[in-house]
Formats: structure tokens, C-alpha cells, sequence
């Protein structure tokens, strides 16, 4: 898994934050037998868990696929 | 040689947050069964290591499509918490199979010790697979995830693997059509249904989900028909991993670098 400067991580964790602000995070489920509110998806991310590590890959995962769909039009 | 008429099905119901998983891979069943499948049901309490291995060594199933918890070495079925099935030391039963477990992070170590111990293809992940749900959704992650707006399109694309390999799709062309699927469904949130509150989070879980997707290949000794159905590659005379085996294509990716290496050294030599 891609690890992030702290640059980047900040980045991730403020757009995070501004989605859920926006009502735009719902509580995430995974097969490692954990959910995470969303309150609990900002600690997760500050703590540095492994959770957290996940949570910011998604995020970044969902910038680069949104660079590629605007790229396609 | 396995039975190459039948498959089976592990899919927990009381583990945490498992319900959704075990009507997903209902659907999987009966997609199956409708192709003529003998499909094997190790379902709720027979989702447990002695009924699974007593199922492998009784039945013999070609195929196995596994639901439940997991971490880097380990597979679980039934109860909470979760009664372990598979381990890399103890994986042996799944040998001359094809495996897919919808699980949480086996492709780090569980994954090669399934092909260690003699299986012919392996797919799984090597992240924590993730899912939302309408947070409004009364049944909650106990039900059905397909009559869920955001939970059907990580579940529907996890499954497409399944219902490739039910159509008859070698292994590795399953694996292909799953990715394409997760990728079809972020389509979905972005270009029909970017509006719904939770479009942006699906897109990046779906993702993590797709990139995450590994798959391992056993092909040394197949013969040919059974070389065909994993996805190797039939040179003729042997059977050989398919060219993007483990994946992400690491072996070609050597390749290059080697290649590349070998051209700078000449074109370095030659200078001189």
C-alpha cells in the first residue's frame, strides 16, 4: 500500500473532514470484522492504525480515479 | 483429480457485520445452480473448519468461493468471534483447487501458502475489503446488500468473479471481468447517480477494493484442459503462469527492468 508524506496525508484527512461536514461519509464496514463511524474514521486516520492507513487509501484512491474520469470528460 | 462439477460456497451469518456477505454470496449460489452447478451450501453453522474440511474431503470441489473475516494469515467462518477455517499452516485440504476468498487481507500471506500448499489459482485481497450502506437501511448490514443503494455495487462487483467462472471463464479472465466490474460501478456513481450522498466515498472504496484484488496462479504440471480452466498459459507441450500472474504483473515488470538495464549497459558500453 502507498505511504503518504505528511503533506499529502494532511490533504487526505482535510477532504475527508469536509465530507463529513457535508454529510457525505458513511460509516465503513470491512471484512476484518471492524466499522468505523465517522468520528471514528478521523481518529483511526490520526492514530496512524492500520484502519486509518486504509481509510486514507481509499481517499486518494478516489482522487486519482476522479483525475481519470474528468480527464475522459 | 478435484470434481470439476462442483463448487462450494462458505458463507457465515453471526459474525460481525456478516450478513450482507452471506445474502452476496447467495446470490453467487443460485447464479451457479441455475447454470447446472452442483453448488455446495457451507452455510451458517456448516461455515465451520470441521464441516468445511469434512465438505473438501468428502466432496472434492473443484472450486471454492469463500465469505467471512480474515487477516493476513488466517480465514474465518461462523460465530463471533469468528471460528477460524483456513491458516497458512493450515491449508492443506485446499490443494488442486481454485480459490477465492472475499475476505479482508489473505493476499499478503494466507494467499501464497494456498498456493504453497498445491492449489491452482488463488484470488483475494490484500487490503481490508470495505462496504457502506444506506445509513436509513433497516436491515442494516444483516441483510441483503443487493436491495441496498450503495452496498450492491462493492458486493455485485466482488461476485462478478464468481459468475464469470460459473459462465465457464477461465480463472484469470474471472479475476479480469471482477475488476472491470468494480470499475463499471464507479462509472455508476460518477457519470448516473453522482447526486447520491455517498457517490464519493463508493468510488473510493470501490477503488481500493479493485486494486487491492490479487490473484495467484499454480500452473507448473496442469494438463491441458485443466490448464485452460485456471487461466495458464498452453504453450503446446507445458503449462505456464499466465503473463500477469500475481495480479500486477510483477514478472513482466522484472523483465523490463532487466531488459532496460541490459540496453543502458550496452548503449553505455558503446559510447565508451
Amino acid at each position: 500500500m502507498e505511504t503518504f508524506s505528511s503533506e499529502k496525508k494532511q490533504h487526505l484527512i482535510e477532504r475527508i473532514e469536509q465530507r463529513i461536514a457535508q454529510g457525505q461519509m458513511a460509516p465503513v464496514h470491512t471484512l476484518g470484522g471492524r466499522s468505523y463511524t465517522t468520528d471514528q474514521l478521523i481518529d483511526e486516520i490520526k492514530r496512524g492504525t492500520s484502519a486509518g492507513d486504509d481509510l486514507l487509501y481509499q481517499e486518494k484512491k478516489l482522487e486519482d480515479e476522479l483525475n481519470r474520469l474528468r480527464q475522459r470528460g | 483429480m478435484a470434481d470439476e462439477s462442483k463448487m462450494m460456497f462458505v458463507r457465515p451469518n453471526t459474525c460481525h457485520d456478516c450478513g450482507n456477505g452471506f445474502y452476496a454470496l447467495q446470490h453467487a449460489r443460485d447464479y451457479a445452480t441455475n447454470l447446472g452447478w452442483n453448488a455446495l451450501d457451507f452455510s451458517e453453522e456448516l461455515a465451520r473448519q470441521q464441516s468445511v474440511f469434512d465438505g473438501l474431503d468428502g466432496n472434492d470441489p473443484l472450486f471454492l468461493y469463500g465469505f467471512g473475516h480474515g487477516n493476513a494469515s488466517l480465514y474465518s467462518g461462523q460465530g463471533e468471534p469468528p471460528e477460524i477455517i483456513f491458516t497458512t499452516n493450515q491449508c492443506d485440504k485446499l490443494n488442486n483447487r481454485l480459490i477465492y476468498l472475499l475476505s479482508c487481507l489473505t493476499a499478503i500471506a494466507l494467499g501464497p501458502a494456498i498456493i504453497e500448499a498445491g492449489a491452482l489459482a488463488y484470488a483475494g485481497f490484500n487490503i481490508s475489503w470495505s462496504w457502506i450502506i444506506d445509513p436509513s437501511n433497516p436491515d442494516g448490514t444483516g441483510g441483503d446488500p443487493y436491495e441496498d443503494l450503495y452496498a450492491i455495487s462493492m458486493y455485485d462487483s466482488a461476485n462478478e468473479l464468481w459468475y464469470a467462472v460459473s459462465d465457464g471463464d477461465a480463472f484469470n479472465t474471472a479475476v479480469q471481468r471482477s475488476i472491470d466490474k468494480y470499475t463499471e460501478w464507479i462509472d455508476y456513481w460518477f457519470y448516473e447517480n453522482p447526486g447520491a450522498p455517498y457517490s464519493q466515498q463508493c468510488i473510493g472504496i470501490l477503488a481500493a477494493n479493485r486494486d487491492s484484488l490479487v490473484a495467484l496462479y499454480n500452473c507448473e504440471g496442469l494438463e491441458e484442459p485443466l490448464c485452460h480452466t485456471v487461466g495458464c498459459e498452453w504453450t503446446g507441450t507445458e503449462c505456464l503462469n499466465p503473463p500477469s500472474a500475481n495480479g500486477n504483473g510483477g514478472i513482466p515488470i522484472l523483465l523490463a527492468i532487466s531488459l532496460i538495464t541490459i540496453i543502458g549497459i550496452t548503449f553505455f558500453a558503446v559510447q565508451k
